[in-house]
């Protein structure tokens, strides 16, 4: 009953966030001006710019601009594309697959080999294996990921022509994208497990479990592992938002058919409209992901279930 | 003099690695132009596609070769870090003074003004920041000033949330509440005792956010929304020189290294400045 | 004079800090014996919290023995010039530890339940399930707990002197012969201090557990133990039966600390 409330609690705030998040977008896209007098160029007539102004219903009252917005939002429908005329809607139903496939992999290889790898670091302290740890994933940080994209292609398709360079096709064309995407939440990861790793392990009920005679593995895997895991499982929702970014840029590189290479046709051909319902729909993907894995820290800690709102 | 000289001895050999890197950094951005360098812009499409001077086929004139229109990349990489430098910090600072006064105001004031703030935050938060990079400048077009503005934009929230924990925490301190009982006004209260104890932590994050800044920049750049031309952006750089991959490796190699450097240098030098700052007594 | 269990001999122990060594322990030397309430006296920085981490050998990593032996029931579990260690197999199973803050020595993931049945499962392969259920509801009455809902219950959901009892009956549910506690009444309240002095007393009054009482209280320490031990600077400086050390204190440390304690009437 408890975890019951606390989960309409974490919805009810994921949908006021998600509603924020959309006007935030609508306001910051048109509060910047208004795109037909890029679209037309330099030299269009000032009667040109009124007609598609109007076309587009740009020439309405920034409030009514906002309440049609919010409106069409709640029945789901996203607008259409300035350049194609298509829904927006349907347009990224059309790429979405391949992303959300790019950005998993990406996130799971990350995962997967991140927290052992900060365990290992943790456990090893202070010592060569530790630093080593750190420092690549130190590094990992301060690398543009699309470059790092590059120079895999260049040295993986081109000089040793072992991996294909991009578009989808086969299980082989995700490795590079994927392996490349997977530096941006293995690097944070690792990182964050060896930190909070080490913290745990400082604490007084790890040296009372040892003092209770508990083997070495069962006191880093069970007790300390579960209690630094939590920290991470609040990074994995947080990373989302940051991959998807990620996944732009690779995408870019890899001719990747994904969110992110119709995020960049839409840069190219000025589609206000088609970008601004990417922002709304990356807004709810990232919303939905917290909001799982708030639900899934409550279930692992019993203390965050009883908390009050302060 | 001898105060400065003294000072030098006794910092760390890392330390003063650092200082002379940084040091270094800022020489190049500033005086690029006086240096004897190619035309970073300059067009020669006689040269095209010259590979680097230790590489068959290239010439001393261009040390690292050039790319597509004949400009240097060895110029193109030394002329970078002026505007990477200039974008980052001017997004920082902007970022860092907005979302910290924000902060601060949550912190201090609470109740509804706080759970406001944070709401919008949070909301912000949920935005992935490309996207919302682009919107922003598909609407407005093009420009230094408002690529440096949406970066501000991306950033602000970070400060918001950890300034507006560490003001909770001074404002339920004793003394403060002494202070406010006694009638002491709001603004003197945060701006005489607040601020010194936060401006640590804002500096802690500001240095965090420089590398993130640059990273961003280049991303954007990358993606053709980013530093105009004439501007010389290694991001952008590396998008034209993506093209010629096969043949011109240098196009890409080199100005993403200067990236990497760049950022780390940042970084390494960020912690350090932190691990000093937070040794440092707090002043009250 | 009763059978020995314990014996400590001449143990000295190092701290290790990047500028300096440390003598944290020197050249102590103490006996417990079976079913003896034993109480260990300092203040912080004396060395007892050192003392009793060797016992379980349960050090940092700067922390170390450089000398001395100890004698556990006529084994001798560690001798430093025979490179003798045997502790860690004793950890738990026939000596127990209780810490001094009452929830930092519990996993707050965990309920109490499941760490009391954690304890037994290693200790006590040989319990059916039914066996180990038993036991965790029969120890937890012992201390005066409501075991119904306190094996249901996280860390977060007791009070401190609850959760120190709590620890104290993961500490003994498998039987040690050797309990030692660490200041473990020093962050409670006066109320949950005399629960957990009481449920102590009974303690080894029942099981004939011995028993190694660390604190900085003297008054409290001379409420439960039969014989006393003062430290000072990593120094034994006074030891014997309680009465004997309360009237008669040789050690003018030991005076200081009986003439500290404000006396009504």
């Amino acid at each position: 009953m408890k975890f019951f409330r606390y989960s309409l609690k974490k919805l009810g705030g994921s949908l006021v966030t998600l509603i924020l998040a959309a006007s935030l977008a609508f306001f910051i896209s048109h509060l910047a001006g208004d795109p037909t007098v890029q679209m037309l160029g330099m030299s269009a007539t000032p009667e040109q710019i009124a007609e598609l102004k109007a076309e587009l219903g740009f020439d309405r009252p920034l409030v009514v601009q906002y309440g049609s917005f919010m409106n069409e939002l709640a029945h789901g429908d996203l607008g259409r594309s300035l350049y194609a005329g298509e829904s927006n809607f349907a347009l990224i139903q059309s790429r979405i697959w391949a992303s959300i496939q790019l950005t998993m992999v990406a996130m799971v290889l990350g995962v997967v080999l991140g927290i052992p790898l900060g365990v290992y670091a943790a456990a090893r302290e202070g010592r060569l294996a530790d630093r080593v740890i750190s420092s690549l994933a130190i590094l990992g940080q301060s690398i543009p990921v699309f470059w790092l994209g590059l120079m895999l292609v260049l040295l993986f398709s081109i000089t040793l022509n072992w991996l294909p360079a991009g578009l989808s096709g086969d299980w082989k064309n995700l490795v590079l994208p994927a392996v490349t995407l997977a530096t941006i939440p293995l690097a944070r990861v690792s990182r964050l497990t060896r930190a909070a790793m080490s913290n745990t392990l400082e604490d007084q009920f790890i040296t009372a479990a040892r003092a209770r005679g508990l083997g070495n593995r069962r006191v880093l895997f069970i007790h300390a592992l579960k209690n630094a895991s939590l920290p991470v499982v609040t990074l994995i929702g947080m990373q989302m938002g940051i991959l998807l970014s990620g996944a732009i840029t690779v995408e870019t590189v890899f001719a990747w058919p994904g969110l992110g290479s119709l995020a960049t046709q839409a840069v190219r051909n000025q589609d206000l409209t088609l970008v601004q319902a990417l922002v709304v729909y990356g807004a709810f993907l990232f919303v939905i992901i917290n909001l799982f894995v708030e639900l899934l820290y409550g279930i692992l800690d019993p203390r965050i279930r009883d908390a009050r709102q302060q | 003099m001898k105060n400065y000289l003294l000072a030098l001895r006794k910092t760390s050999l890392w330390n003063r690695i650092l200082l002379f890197s940084g040091f270094g950094l800022i020489s190049m951005a500033v005086f690029a132009p006086v240096l004897p360098l190619a035309d970073p812009n300059g067009q020669d499409l006689e040269s095209s596609l010259y590979p680097p001077a230790f590489l068959a086929g290239g010439s001393i004139k261009h040390v690292l070769g050039t790319d597509l229109l004949g400009r240097d990349v060895f110029s193109r990489l030394i002329f970078g870090t002026r505007l990477t430098v200039v974008i980052a910090v001017s997004a920082v600072v902007l970022g860092a003074f907005f979302g910290s006064i924000l902060g601060v105001i949550a912190g201090f004031k609470g109740g509804k003004i706080d759970a406001l703030i944070s709401r919008i935050t949070e909301a912000q938060l949920a935005l992935p920041f490309i996207l919302l990079a682009i919107s922003f400048i598909v609407a407005r077009g093009q420009s230094l000033g408002t690529l440096i503005f949406v970066l501000a934009l991306v950033g602000w929230a970070q400060y918001v949330r950890i300034i507006r924990a560490e003001t909770l925490a001074i404002r339920e301190k004793g003394f403060v509440l002494g202070l406010r009982v006694s009638g002491c006004s709001d603004f003197r209260i945060i701006f005489q005792h607040i601020v010194p104890n936060i401006f640590g932590t804002i500096l802690s994050l500001a240095t965090l956010e420089v590398g993130t800044m640059i990273l961003a920049e280049s991303a954007l750049s990358f993606l053709g929304i980013g530093v105009p031309p004439p501007g010389v952006s290694w991001g952008s750089d590396l998008a034209s020189g993506k093209d010629f991959i096969t043949m011109a490796w240098w196009l890409v190699t080199f100005p993403g290294i200067s990236i990497v450097l760049t950022v780390l240098f940042v970084n390494t030098a960020g912690d350090s400045l932190r691990s000093h700052f937070d040794s440092r007594k707090r002043i009250f | 004079m009763t059978k020995s269990l314990l014996s400590i001999n001449n143990l000295s122990v190092e701290a290790r800090s990047r500028t300096e060594v440390v003598q944290a322990v020197n050249g102590a030397s103490l006996e417990i014996g079976e079913g003896e309430i034993v109480g260990l006296i300092g203040e912080s920085g004396s060395g007892k919290t050192t003392l009793i981490r060797s016992i379980l050998d349960l050090h940092e990593r700067n922390v170390q023995v450089v000398s001395g032996s100890m004698i556990f029931k006529d084994i001798e579990c560690y001798n430093f010039e025979k490179e003798v260690n045997t502790l860690s197999i004793m950890r738990g199973k026939n000596i127990g530890m209780v810490f001094q803050s009452p929830r930092a020595s519990l996993n707050p993931l965990m309920t109490i339940g499941s760490q009391l049945r954690e304890v037994l499962k290693k200790h006590c392969p040989e319990l059916g399930r039914e066996e180990v259920r038993s036991r965790v509801i029969r120890v937890l009455e012992e201390m005066g707990l409501d075991s119904e809902r306190v094996r249901r219950s996280y860390p977060h959901q007791l009070s401190g002197g609850m959760c120190q009892r709590a620890s104290i009956a993961i500490a003994i549910v498998i039987q040690p012969e050797l309990i030692v506690t660490d200041e473990c009444t020093s962050a409670l309240d006066v109320t949950s201090q005399a629960e957990v002095v009481n449920v102590l007393k009974k303690l080894t009054i029942l099981h004939q557990t011995a028993m190694l009482f660390v604190t900085h209280d003297i008054l409290l320490a001379s409420e439960l133990c039969h014989r006393l031990i003062v430290m000072q600077n990593g120094v034994i400086v006074e030891g014997g039966e309680t009465s004997e050390v309360l009237a008669n204190p040789t050690h003018p440390y030991t005076r200081g600390l009986i003439s500290a304690v404000p006396r009504w009437g």
